[in-house]
């Protein structure tokens, strides 16, 4: 790669990787399609899907849009991951920061206990809250009147996921433990067990919108990731376009976040391990850590769903691998801190 | 063409409002062509002058002229192609390789929605060979030492193909060995028609390599010229409060002090 005598361009090399991943992608998706517990535990067969009415409803109105919105859970977090790392030049953020994930769990937590526990009213609540939090740690950093741009947007985003989780708590407290606190403390745990058609016509479009516009902006994501003098040196202007990123990964965010629930680690290691696979340029990085995210998601949520006659919810599954997975990374190399 | 690259005519600046001045009635006229060093102490307002000159900050009274245009005229792209900064130090989080990170300096070529070209990969490689770091360009940039982060932040610099480079305490890092390999580069790229500014606190690297010598302190220009002209024992002596004596040695400048 760094001889001049085959081109200088990675985008070949890259190539390769991605066309495995997109085909595992697909293998997986196919087979997340008929693995499951109906009739019996195991795979359904074309035949049965073709001939049996039941298992043809199971396949394409509860399976298929369960599995599209695992890929969408997976691309959405693990794009708003990288994403943040790379603005906020710091390689352990998360896409819940900035009072995300705690603003759409208080929007839940309120909508369950106080306001009427239907679906509808359950994840708009959550994505009202969740784009919220994100609104009032932009207007708090905006007044913060020193620290640079990125310090002020952590330094707020902090306060206001602790304001969240307190006011949670509260309702927490006041929930009727034998029916809300149920409820809620399974909504905050994650999961797709009760996706249906009527999710992926509104998450997908919009999740697709500003993932695109993401893949488009990916290259200047590596000037964006430079010092605020270095990058308007390059001829960035960097707080309007990290703005406008930021604002993108966190709508992406609030929306899978308010049909899912918390799913955690996802955000936080895949940008880790596509930049492993792919270098740190956003260009490749950025894609990367989508597939391996829809990837991950995608098969965390078959083990949720398929070997238990009891579901185990999807964050807790993404938690344990995703944990024990950021181990052996940190033991096998670099997570990229050097400080 | 003009002469004159950059001027900078009775600029005034404070980071914030009621706070000491920066820079008081700071006027300079760098010309085309040649090495400009900008002497003084620490704490002199030379950094602020480099950002005043990159547009990243704004003077509160008085102009910058940039090729005989106000700096304001410019969009930021079009500055980016015309004025390029090395920064002391630049911390990295990631790790890009040297060929990735040389390309950055292509940005101000390129669209929002842009992934750089062959063409774009060809100019950054040439910028990492031009400063003799061809041969590591798939090393990262977390894993090279201090002397050679400063030789990639100039070569991501040339990368952005600017007539005017500044350079911010190029040597301040730098070993013996490292200092001699980049006023190396330096000479050669102006002997390439470029024009380079830089900062620097010390008398002796600057006697080296500067056609012309701006000595400042306290925000204000108190000597310029050549370096025969300005850096005197006496024009020393008092920029730096110490007593400060300029000799020759091996028909070389030397410095003494204590």
């Amino acid at each position: 790669m760094s001889t001049a005598q085959h081109t200088l361009n990675p985008a070949a090399n890259a190539r390769i990787l991605f066309t495995v991943l997109i085909v595992l992608l697909l293998l997986i998706f196919g087979l997340s399609l008929l693995a499951g517990r109906y009739p019996s535990p195991g795979l359904l067969s074309i035949d049965q899907i073709q001939n049996d009415q039941m298992a043809n409803n199971i396949v394409f109105r509860m399976r298929l849009p369960r599995a599209l919105l695992a890929v969408a859970v997976g691309m959405s977090l693990a794009a708003a991951g990288t994403v943040m790392q790379m603005i906020f030049g710091n390689p352990l953020v998360d896409p819940g920061f900035l009072g995300v994930s705690q603003g759409a769990a208080f929007g839940a937590g309120l909508s369950i206990v106080f306001l009427g526990n239907s679906p509808w009213l359950v994840q708009g609540s959550a994505a009202f809250f969740a784009c919220l939090g994100l609104i009032v740690s932009y207007l708090v950093a905006w007044r913060i009147r020193y620290g640079s741009w990125v310090l002020r947007l952590i330094l707020s985003g902090i306060c206001v996921s602790a304001i969240f989780t307190s006011l949670l708590g509260i309702i927490k407290y006041a929930a009727d433990p034998t029916s809300q606190l149920a409820e809620l403390t399974f909504w905050l745990l994650g999961g797709l067990s009760a996706i249906t058609w009527q999710e992926v016509y509104v998450v997908v479009p919009l999740v697709s919108i500003c993932l695109i516009l993401l893949l488009l902006f990916r290259w200047r994501l590596n000037i964006l990731a430079l010092k605020d003098s270095t990058a308007f040196a390059l001829g960035a202007s960097a707080t309007r376009e990290r703005a406008f990123l930021l604002t993108l990964a966190v709508l992406v965010t609030a929306a899978v976040t308010a049909v899912s629930g918390l799913i955690a680690w996802v955000g936080l290691i895949m940008p880790h391990l596509a930049r492993r696979m792919f270098g740190a340029d956003a260009r490749f990085a950025l894609p990367g850590s989508m597939l391996l995210g829809a990837l991950t998601v995608l098969v965390c949520d078959n083990l949720s769903r398929v070997p238990f006659a009891q579901e185990i919810p999807l964050g807790i599954v993404t938690s344990l691998f995703g944990a024990i997975f950021f181990m052996v990374l940190m033991m096998s190399g670099s997570v990229g801190v050097k400080k | 063409m003009s002469q004159s690259i950059i001027e900078f005519c009775k600029l005034k600046f404070a980071y914030q409002k009621d706070s000491a001045l920066v820079l008081e009635d700071f006027s300079l006229q760098i010309k085309r062509g040649g090495v400009v060093a900008v002497l003084g102490p620490n704490g002199t307002g030379k950094t602020t002058m480099l950002m005043l000159a990159l547009g990243w900050l704004s003077p509160d009274a008085g102009t910058i002229n940039l090729f005989d245009q106000p700096l304001a005229e410019y969009t930021r792209r079009e500055l980016g192609q015309k004025i390029s900064l090395v920064p002391q130090f630049e911390p990295t989080f990631f790790d890009f390789s040297l060929l990735d990170f040389a390309l950055l300096g292509r940005a101000p070529y390129l669209g929002n929605f842009s992934m750089p070209a062959e063409q774009d990969y060809e100019i950054a490689m040439h910028a990492l060979a031009k400063v003799g770091m061809a041969d590591k360009a798939a090393r990262s940039v977390m894993n090279i030492s201090g002397g050679e982060h400063q030789l990639v932040l100039l070569a991501r610099s040339l990368a952005q193909q600017t007539e005017l480079l500044l350079l911010d305490e190029p040597t301040s890092h730098l070993d013996i060995k490292n200092k001699s390999r980049l006023l190396a580069i330096l000479r050669e790229l102006v002997a390439e028609g470029k024009t380079i500014v830089f900062t620097t606190h010390e008398p002796d690297v600057a006697a080296m390599i500067a056609d012309a010598v701006i000595m400042v302190k306290g925000g204000r220009v108190l000597h310029s010229g050549s370096v025969a002209e300005v850096m005197t024992s006496a024009n020393l002596s008092e920029v730096y409060e110490t007593r400060i004596e300029a000799g020759e040695y091996a028909s070389r400048h030397v410095f003494f002090w204590d």
